[in-house]
């Protein structure tokens, strides 16, 4: 049941990102944030490996089929991000805040590496790659800190009550 | 395959921590089972990406995902261009964003009247002799278009990949060409019954043939795809360009449109030139092309089928 709500509430937020977050113009940078990447490390931490590449899976799909440009390519990050990111759910202290922020950087680091490498990478221009790299990388972490709050009290609740 | 090689380092590193009696015990044989189809997911997973990098995404699970997964982006994007709509109609209007508004246009409108100006009588004369050998754009197929919504936009942060509301069913073809208003957007590159998806020319899978409005005979090829080694430059929001001839002279604030070879007929709008960069030791002159259309506020767009070459 838990999965199922969580796949659900992953699909909410894919729909967002899709439709509302390309209008908003609230971002220092011009790139909009991984909403969905996000959530996947958050969950991840409190479901475990099994049901977190699982859902990754399933979302990346989603991503994949309803605006991707290549197929199973945010499937295969966020299959591997669950895993990965599952894998530490016994193993770091969810409530703080650093251990959620540097899971997410490292997620979006490879997110956003992969990106660039997959649309053609040049070494000639690596000054502009890094420099998107970092954008992407910093607009995520501090989402991500902003959500930190309301999403680990969600989480914890669902965690104890389901 | 960076990640392949982390992925299955941990996963071996892990199994690596039992013997074979190990194995004969249920609960082990079940974390086994676990790796192994953790790894066959992997396998199927970059074959796929793979696959799809090299021959495009165009596959049977893609389109019936397609026509599941829009109707919800179109529910909640029709919904939210209605609440602006409503929201901006409660809000005063602003004498000043008016006239921005109507400035807009009227230079989108004179912009439009010049190209087509320019390319003069005895330009389309000269074009109809072509049209045989170059399959030049003729009248009839201009007016084969199709007008639809964009209901979903992008799989990352540079918005090159849209989702439109019309596919086989409204006429839409694979490599349709993907127009506002203002100019070229992309092509339509996946294509389901209802729905199809459109790279923008900002991709790099994207290439155009143009030619400077101001004189016919300065052409190039815009493409995301070219490596400059000259100069340091972002390309972020811009198009790369490269022009056939270094002597062309090509000033910044010229009209590019598309020159009519290949994909795209010609006379569609591109973008002005924001910046040239020369670069003498491969003698080639490059351009930075700034799009007329701003992607990120793209609703509705206009879809022409592609040229039959047969």
């Amino acid at each position: 049941m838990k999965k199922i709500l969580y796949f659900t509430i992953g699909l909410i937020v894919i729909f967002f990102s899709n439709t509302f977050l390309n209008d908003l113009n609230l971002f220092i940078f011009n790139i909009k944030p991984n909403l969905t990447l996000i959530y996947l490390v958050y969950i991840s931490i409190y479901i475990g490996a099994d049901k977190a590449s699982l859902i990754g899976l399933l979302l990346g799909l989603v991503i994949d089929i309803s605006v991707g440009k290549y197929f199973a390519y945010y499937s295969l990050i966020f299959f591997l991000i669950g895993f990965f990111c599952g894998n530490l759910k016994e193993k770091v202290f969810k409530e703080n805040i650093f251990t959620i922020l540097l899971l997410i950087l490292i997620s979006s680091f490879i997110d956003n590496l992969l990106s660039i490498i997959i649309t053609g990478f040049s070494i000639s221009n690596i000054g502009v790659y890094f420099l998107r790299l970092s954008e992407g990388v910093i607009i995520n972490g501090m989402i991500s800190a902003l959500l930190f709050y309301p999403l680990n009290m969600i989480l914890i609740k669902v965690d104890e009550q389901w | 395959m960076l990640l392949l090689v982390m992925g299955s380092s941990i996963v071996l590193r892990k199994m690596d921590k039992f013997s074979l009696g190990d194995c004969f015990m249920p609960n082990k044989i079940k974390y086994k089972k676990k790796v192994y189809i953790f790894l066959i997911i992997l396998f199927i997973l970059i074959t796929s990406l793979s696959l799809s990098l090299k021959k495009g995404n165009d596959n049977f699970l893609s389109r019936i995902g397609l026509e599941i997964l829009s109707p919800p982006n179109k529910i909640i994007t029709s919904l939210k261009n209605s609440s602006a709509n409503f929201l901006s109609s409660l809000l005063p209007k602003n004498d000043k964003n008016i006239r921005i508004n109507e400035l807009e246009t009227e230079v989108e409108k004179l912009r439009n009247q010049l190209i087509h100006n320019t390319i003069t009588e005895s330009e389309l004369k000269q074009l109809d002799d072509l049209k045989q050998s170059l399959n030049f754009i003729d009248e009839a197929y201009k007016k084969n278009y199709v007008t639809a919504s964009i209901v979903g936009k992008n799989d990352g942060n540079y918005y090159t990949s849209f989702t439109i509301s019309a596919g086989k069913n409204q006429n839409v073809k694979k490599n349709g060409i993907v127009l506002t208003g203002k100019g070229l957007v992309g092509r339509i590159y996946e294509i389901s019954d209802n729905y199809s998806k459109a790279i923008s020319i900002l991709d790099s899978k994207s290439s155009v043939s143009f030619q400077v409005l101001r004189e016919e005979r300065y052409t190039g090829i815009a493409s995301q795809n070219i490596t400059m080694d000259y100069e340091y430059q972002d390309f972020e929001g811009y198009i790369k360009g490269y022009l056939f001839d270094i002597n062309y002279k090509v000033l910044p604030g010229d009209i590019i449109i598309t020159s009519g070879l290949g994909l795209y007929p010609k006379g569609i709008p591109i973008g002005s030139v924001d910046k040239i960069i020369e670069d003498k030791n491969n003698l080639l002159k490059y351009v930075k092309i700034k799009p007329y259309v701003n992607l990120k506020k793209i609703d509705k767009v206009m879809i022409l089928n592609p040229r039959d070459f047969n």
